[in-house]
């Protein structure tokens, strides 16, 4: 009776530390996704607000941010562990990476800036 | 009842209840895990449908007349200004083929479809793959086309509903 207990507390273990881990990896992929999304929206808000627009974006959760153009990539996170999502392409003008929590996109003649606040 | 009968009989009851709660905590935790992708691929699909979507009606493109010459398109609009659209543009727009219209909207690795329609239902342009059976995000604008009032549907989807997702980390 004892071994068989053991055993099956050895495979409630095994089971919890895998969907924990499970569970810990997708809540993780998906608090970069909702930054990069916010990111994304943001730009493509900017850009569709037209010359001299403004958005103000408070990204909710800290990670490091590179955007890469002319295709609008967008990875959230550091290697390896990253996530990426992309908006249309054409609406920025160069590269660039923040980590900064808080940040304010203008669209000036029909550029995409991004600055620090 | 002896002594030992009363051991087995706990002993098989104990058994039948841990596994009951085993069987529960399972079904949360694969639930949890479930809703988890589910959310993240809803919030991806969304998001892309409304980005299309907005930059579809509300932009002309770049270069404003892109559509009498494809190959300078820097990025796609429909709009000749907020939220009238040119029939010209759609059926360049259409005439894409499909990777080139997936990145120009942003759809990255999911699908997409665009129909422009009036009403009654009469179909003014179609671009895209027709979603199939899967999890399907559709944004729906009321636009102007040629002075009648149309609806131009964006639909986002990916075929990996119902699937379990890999990570893209």
């Amino acid at each position: 009776m004892v071994v068989v207990l053991v055993i099956l507390f050895s495979f409630v273990l095994l089971q919890k530390v895998g969907k924990d881990d499970d569970i810990a990896v997708w809540g993780e992929v998906y608090k970069k996704a909702v930054v990069c999304q916010s990111v994304a929206n943001a730009i493509s808000q900017a850009y569709t607000a037209g010359v001299y627009s403004t958005v103000n974006l408070t990204l909710p959760y800290d990670y490091n941010v590179s955007i890469y153009s002319p295709d609008g990539f967008i990875v959230v996170g550091n290697e390896p562990d990253t996530v990426s999502c992309v908006m249309p392409a054409g609406l920025m003008n160069y590269s660039l990476n923040f980590t900064w929590d808080s940040i304010r996109l203008t669209n000036s003649n029909g550029l995409v800036v991004i600055e620090n606040e | 009842m002896n002594k030992g009968q009363l051991l087995t009989m706990d002993y098989v009851i104990g058994i039948a209840i841990f596994l009951f709660v085993f069987t529960i905590c399972l079904y949360v935790w694969d639930n949890a895990l479930y809703k988890v992708q589910q959310d993240y691929l809803t919030l991806e699909l969304l998001n892309t449908a409304r980005r299309a979507s907005d930059q579809l009606v509300r932009t002309t493109g770049n270069p404003s007349s892109w559509e009498g010459n494809v190959s300078s398109l820097s990025s796609i609009g429909l709009a000749v200004s907020d939220r009238i659209l040119s029939q010209q543009k759609f059926d360049a727009l259409a005439g894409l083929n499909y990777s080139s219209l997936r990145y120009h909207l942003g759809a990255g690795s999911y699908n997409i479809y665009l129909k422009i329609s009036n009403a009654s239902g009469s179909v003014f342009g179609e671009a895209g793959v027709r979603p199939a059976e899967a999890l399907v995000v559709n944004i729906r604008n009321i636009v102007t086309l040629d002075n009648n009032t149309a609806l131009l549907d964006v639909s986002v989807w990916s075929p990996e509903a119902g699937s379990v997702l890999t990570p893209t980390s």
